[in-house]
């Protein structure tokens, strides 16, 4: 270890839905096994600590209920992607994926927003997910910085990995 | 032992290269020696890009895991979002998802032989306080709203708290630490995708600091949000403090758009 300390940020915690990592099926069934909603308390912390859920976007709790309860009306492109339902969750349900997982759903039927889209074209044309803005030559050539710039390896790389795997980007 | 790959990220390079140049400015001064990663490729972000491609973000993730493994390097990231990607493939790769990279990796000659270890900037300056310390140059009596940002606090949830970290860092600056009584979000994810709740949680945020000069961060993503969004109170990246009070001369606060 090169320079953990004491309060490394190491360890990571492990939530249910990462022993069964699967997309051939991600129906709502499957993701209920998947990630182990049965286990739910329906204790309701997760909503009441979820920013989003405060102010009238997605709540996780009745998301979680609603697929037990055979489908669930949720946004999830409403979530925050903050990860404060994992961290407060006695059931130690992987929310945060889980949603993750909803949202690719969502997004293989083309619905994800324009924003995440447009972040994609970047992605795809520079490797990169945010794309070099008019003034970041410049800007980066006044702090003495490399240019900024994938080589052609890494871009190779990269168009083999995303034509042998599923990315929705229209 | 082999020195760090350098991982900067897409937001930092491109948004904030001020940034960036902070951040290299300090690991001279620490003396960390390091390289940049080798055939970079974004981490897959996990806000959006992880939503339109999970097998994409695993395969991506396991390629840079694998370039990092065959160097024998540790990876030192500067954006916590990258921090939590690369930490999530890893941990996804050693328990169920090898497989799915295997037969990609396989065709770019390449091996996932499991996860590198992978640090925060946040994490490296917090292991380095009595450094920072000793080398900076006066107090800079700011005082600063802790806000290290949701993937850092995540990630940090069984060692101790990334505010408790970011803050014993300010501390260590010479500048007073101001801690939100509950964890709280910018709001960022949902600019340009629900405006209304991004604004309201932002709104949250920024009311959790009362009476702070500005705030601090490890994140890029609520930096530019704070920044360029929401425009209430100034933000400095913790990279850019630590910098400034060991002597560097930059006057980055000119990049910001909201100013101190």
């Amino acid at each position: 270890m090169l320079f953990a300390g004491e309060n490394s940020l190491t360890g990571i915690p492990i939530k249910q839905g990462m022993d069964d990592f699967d997309l051939d099926d991600i129906s709502d069934q499957r993701l209920t096994e998947m990630f182990s909603l049965a286990g739910c308390q329906d204790c309701g912390a997760c909503a009441r600590a979820c920013p989003s859920a405060r102010h009238g976007g997605i709540d996780p709790h009745e998301l979680v209920q609603g697929m037990l309860g055979g489908g669930s009306e949720e946004n999830v492109w409403d979530c925050l992607l903050c990860y404060i339902c994992d961290d407060v969750c006695p059931a130690d349900i992987g929310i945060a994926l889980l949603i993750t997982h909803l949202r690719y759903r969502s997004a293989l039927e083309g619905d994800a927003p324009g924003r995440f889209k447009r972040g994609a074209a970047s992605f795809l044309k520079e490797g990169r997910g945010f794309p070099k803005g008019p003034r970041t030559a410049r800007s980066r050539e006044d702090l003495g910085l490399p240019e900024m710039g994938n080589g052609d390896r890494a871009m190779r790389e990269l168009g083999k990995i995303v034509s042998r795997t599923r990315f929705s980007h229209e | 032992m082999n020195d760090p790959y350098l991982y900067p990220g897409c937001a930092i390079p491109a948004k904030l290269p001020f940034v960036e140049a902070a951040a290299r400015f300090l690991l001279d001064a620490l003396g960390i020696a390091h390289e940049d990663f080798p055939d970079f490729t974004c981490c897959v972000e996990p806000v959006g890009l992880r939503s339109l491609g999970l097998e994409t973000w695993l395969v991506s993730g396991a390629r840079l895991h694998a370039i990092a493994g065959r160097g024998g390097r540790s990876v030192l990231t500067l954006c916590d979002g990258c921090t939590l990607s690369l930490k999530e493939s890893g941990e996804l790769l050693d328990a169920s998802g090898k497989g799915i990279a295997a037969p990609v990796l396989r065709e770019l000659g390449m091996e996932y032989r499991g996860q590198a270890e992978v640090l925060g900037l946040m994490e490296l300056l917090h292991s380095r306080l009595e450094d920072l310390k000793g080398l900076r140059s006066g107090d800079c009596k700011l005082r600063l709203g802790i806000h290290p940002g949701c993937h850092a606090e995540h990630l940090s949830e069984n060692s101790g708290g990334a505010s408790a970290m970011l803050a014993e860092i300010v501390e260590a600056l010479g500048c007073e630490a101001v801690r939100a009584r509950e964890r709280v979000c910018c709001g960022g994810s949902l600019t340009s995708v629900n405006d209304e709740v991004s604004r309201k949680v932002s709104e949250e945020a920024v009311s959790s600091y009362p009476g702070v000069d500005a705030l601090v961060t490890s994140c890029p993503f609520c930096f530019l949000q704070f920044d360029t969004v929401t425009r209430r109170i100034p933000v400095i990246h913790v990279a850019e403090l630590a910098a400034g009070c060991l002597g560097w001369e930059l006057d980055c606060l000119s990049h910001h758009r909201t100013r101190l």
